[in-house]
């Protein structure tokens, strides 16, 4: 299965990229999925995920919600308007 | 009645002074819940069939203060400010951080409607069944600090006298307008506590328009009975762990914003859009909270989060200024937009937009657009009365600010806003100066780009708002999704803070079910209650009048400035792509549930219960001339 992982401000810049493409063999926990690719990263996964919001296909979810093929993940910062 | 409801609306004729308590049909709430969405109906049920006849700044305009399901129940606190909008012709929904929310509920109301005007200024005061319109003539002209401190005390010893026997009750929660709003400035705000606006879609000139200086609410009764309360209990509990997770937020609020959004993201208005990236350290957080912050964890009723930080200019020129910079929009709109990165200056800006009742990002995005045709020699120190106007030049914008507040001179045209100023400069130059106006149907744009793609504003977040440039309202596919405006229609009608709202938008609906009984599901909001609010706003945003129209064909756009390169920084050259943006439109107007015209579909208002909005749609089509 694959899913796609869109980033913004600081942890896109953090990453390195906009966007990731992940090939997965089975339906995982979204947590399971942003510690893997935080910690190749060196990127301390509970400091970003404290300030951001996890869209999964449009909707805002938590960190247990299983992720499946072809989801779209996007990790927004919480920090937007004021 | 249902839960969380009291299921009526307090209604005011400010010309005959006549008061009454009007009840609301239960299924009126089950389908338009509260706050935007209520409001949007209401103002549909009352002014649709002549919408477009309507001045917003008229006597016919209603304004309405409207709680939502969540009032009172859900962690922080807004209250929903709704109305024709003097910037769009549409509806905007609008909040504030302000317990007049659920005062009004502790006294038993779900909302205020006010209508007409009243012969003199006057403010209203409601107290659980006292209601009254009191004389506000020594208050009108005055800014926030001149006489709110009168206004609590003097509201207070009437609300203590009337509590003769019932014990001390705590001071009473205001919403007020300053001078811009009395002025009808079309983007004069309604504010509360000195530095917290209801911005977008310019009420306070509505206000002033009603010569409603200000609202004042204390209730004393208990908040209405909830549907189940161990759910609620335990739903509450999980939100606030979740809530106080977010110690970055809380520690420095938006604040970093007008440092990284620019930095980092390439997305921050730079002198009127025409850079979006800066590395200028001197507008650091950092130096916002060595230099100006006497308060740093302000939090409005039960609030987790506590975001909001007080700057106060402590020596120097500008001292005793005061505002909640550095809020991000803020920082950007009367700072980088205009040319200013230093702390002092941003405080002091921003503190007069505050005092004088202004929304600060359409004030900035005016500012910005003003400066911008100056350096082009498009307007010149003699248009501007004898104003030298600078980037960077704190005391020349706030001389120009004045003039717009009082409408004097120039300040008269510009009061209109950037939109309409653009128009009527425009034709007096000669030239075309809306492709300098960074605004959406009327509206300027938050201070969130889409050039870089590295901010959360995708290529259609505002040409496909109901909202226009709104940038807590933004448009993202996909349509049908709790994310993007749907997801801001929920806590716009809800009325929650969009700070503490991202628990889990399932975590949200689960919320809302505790309270009202209703067993609402996240596809009924999305598919039927969120999206029949949103085609309603569609239509009553297209039908626009009496002054300006939107053509979805010619308006469902970015401004112009979007489609040129970024001329600086990491992302140097990037700029929105028409063919990408006219294909995400298409895209999202078939999802919504749009024709190829950007038009709501029949057929959809029908399956929406609202096919009696095709009344509305007709007369659209008719004005554009599509069959």
């Amino acid at each position: 299965m694959i899913i796609k992982v869109r980033f913004y401000g600081d942890l896109a810049r953090e990453i390195g990229t906009l966007q990731i493409v992940l090939k997965l063999d089975k339906p995982i926990a979204i947590r399971e999925v942003l510690e893997k690719l935080l910690r190749e990263k060196n990127i301390k996964f509970k400091e970003i995920l404290n300030d951001y919001t996890i869209i999964v296909n449009g909707m805002s979810v938590k960190l247990d919600y299983i992720v499946k093929d072809s989801c779209e993940i996007k990790i927004i910062p919480i920090v937007r308007g004021g | 009645m249902p839960y969380g409801y009291h299921g009526n609306l307090i209604d005011v004729d400010l010309s005959s002074k006549s008061i009454r308590i009007r009840d609301v049909d239960p299924e009126v709430f089950r389908n338009w819940l509260g706050g935007r969405g209520l409001g949007t109906y209401l103002l549909w049920r009352e002014l649709g069939e002549k919408w477009e006849e309507v001045d917003p700044l008229g006597p016919e305009n209603i304004l309405l203060i409207l709680t939502g399901p969540l009032t009172g129940y859900y962690p922080g606190m807004k209250t929903a400010v709704v109305s024709k909008s003097p910037e769009s012709c549409g509806v905007v929904g609008s909040v504030l951080s302000s317990e007049v929310g659920i005062e009004l509920k502790a006294a038993g109301y779900n909302g205020i409607i006010l209508r007409n005007v009243s012969d003199e200024p006057v403010y209203l005061l409601v107290h659980d069944d006292h209601i009254e319109l009191r004389d506000a003539s020594k208050y009108w002209g005055k800014k926030g600090s001149e006489f709110l401190p009168e206004l609590t005390k003097e509201s207070y010893d009437v609300i203590k006298d009337l509590n003769k026997r019932s014990g001390l009750p705590k001071e009473p929660a205001i919403m007020y307008i300053g001078p811009g709003g009395e002025n009808k400035v079309r983007f004069a705000c309604i504010m509360a506590k000195y530095v917290h606006a209801a911005g977008y879609g310019g009420y306070g000139a509505v206000m002033g328009s009603k010569k409603l200086k200000a609202i004042v609410v204390k209730g004393n009764g208990p908040l209405p009975s909830i549907a189940d309360r161990e759910k609620f209990r335990s739903l509450l509990n999980e939100i606030y762990q979740r809530l106080f997770s977010a110690t970055t937020f809380r520690t420095w609020g938006t604040g970093s914003g007008g440092y990284n959004v620019g930095a980092v993201s390439s997305s921050e208005p730079i002198r009127n859009w025409q850079e979006e990236w800066h590395n200028n350290p001197e507008i650091s957080v950092v130096n916002f909270e060595n230099r100006t912050w006497v308060k740093r964890f302000w939090g409005d009723y039960g609030c987790p989060i506590t975001c909001m930080k007080l700057s106060y200019v402590k020596y120097g020129k500008y001292k005793g200024a005061f505002s909640d910079a550095p809020d991000y929009e803020l920082q950007a709109y009367v700072g980088t937009n205009l040319g200013i990165f230093e702390p002092e200056k941003i405080v002091y800006l921003s503190w007069l937009v505050d005092e004088n009742g202004l929304d600060g990002i359409n004030t900035g995005n005016l500012l910005g657009f003003v400066a911008e045709l100056v350096q082009r020699g498009i307007l010149t120190k003699e248009d501007l009365d004898g104003i030298d106007l600078e980037w960077g030049d704190a005391d020349a914008f706030a001389k120009l600010l004045d003039k717009i507040i009082k409408r004097e001179g120039m300040g008269d045209v510009l009061a209109e806003g950037t939109y309409r100023a653009a128009i009527k400069l425009g034709e007096k130059k000669g030239v075309d100066l809306l492709k300098y106006a960074v605004q959406v149907k009327g509206i300027g744009v938050g201070a969130h780009g889409i050039r870089s793609k590295l901010d959360y504003t995708g290529p259609i977040a505002y040409v496909v708002s109901v909202q226009g440039g709104d940038h807590t309202s933004v448009a993202d596919l996909p349509g049908r999704s709790p994310s993007g405006e749907l997801e801001a229609i929920f806590d716009d009608s809800a009325v929650i803070c969009s700070f503490t709202s991202w628990i889990g938008f399932d975590n949200l609906i689960e919320f809302t079910n505790a309270i009202t009984g209703w067993g609402i599901t996240v596809d009924e909001w999305v598919n039927k209650i969120g999206l029949r609010i949103l085609h309603l706003q569609r239509i009553l945003l297209l039908l626009g009048g009496p002054d300006v129209y939107w053509d979805p064909r010619v308006h469902d756009d970015n401004p112009p400035r979007f489609y040129e390169p970024l001329p600086s920084g990491p992302y140097k050259g990037k700029a929105a792509s028409k063919e990408e943006v006219n294909e995400l439109k298409r895209e999202y107007y078939d999802e919504i549930g749009y024709d190829e015209y950007g038009l709501p579909r029949p057929d959809v208002l029908d399956d929406l219960g609202i096919g009696e909005a095709k009344r509305e749609l007709e007369r659209i089509k008719g004005r554009l001339g599509i069959k």
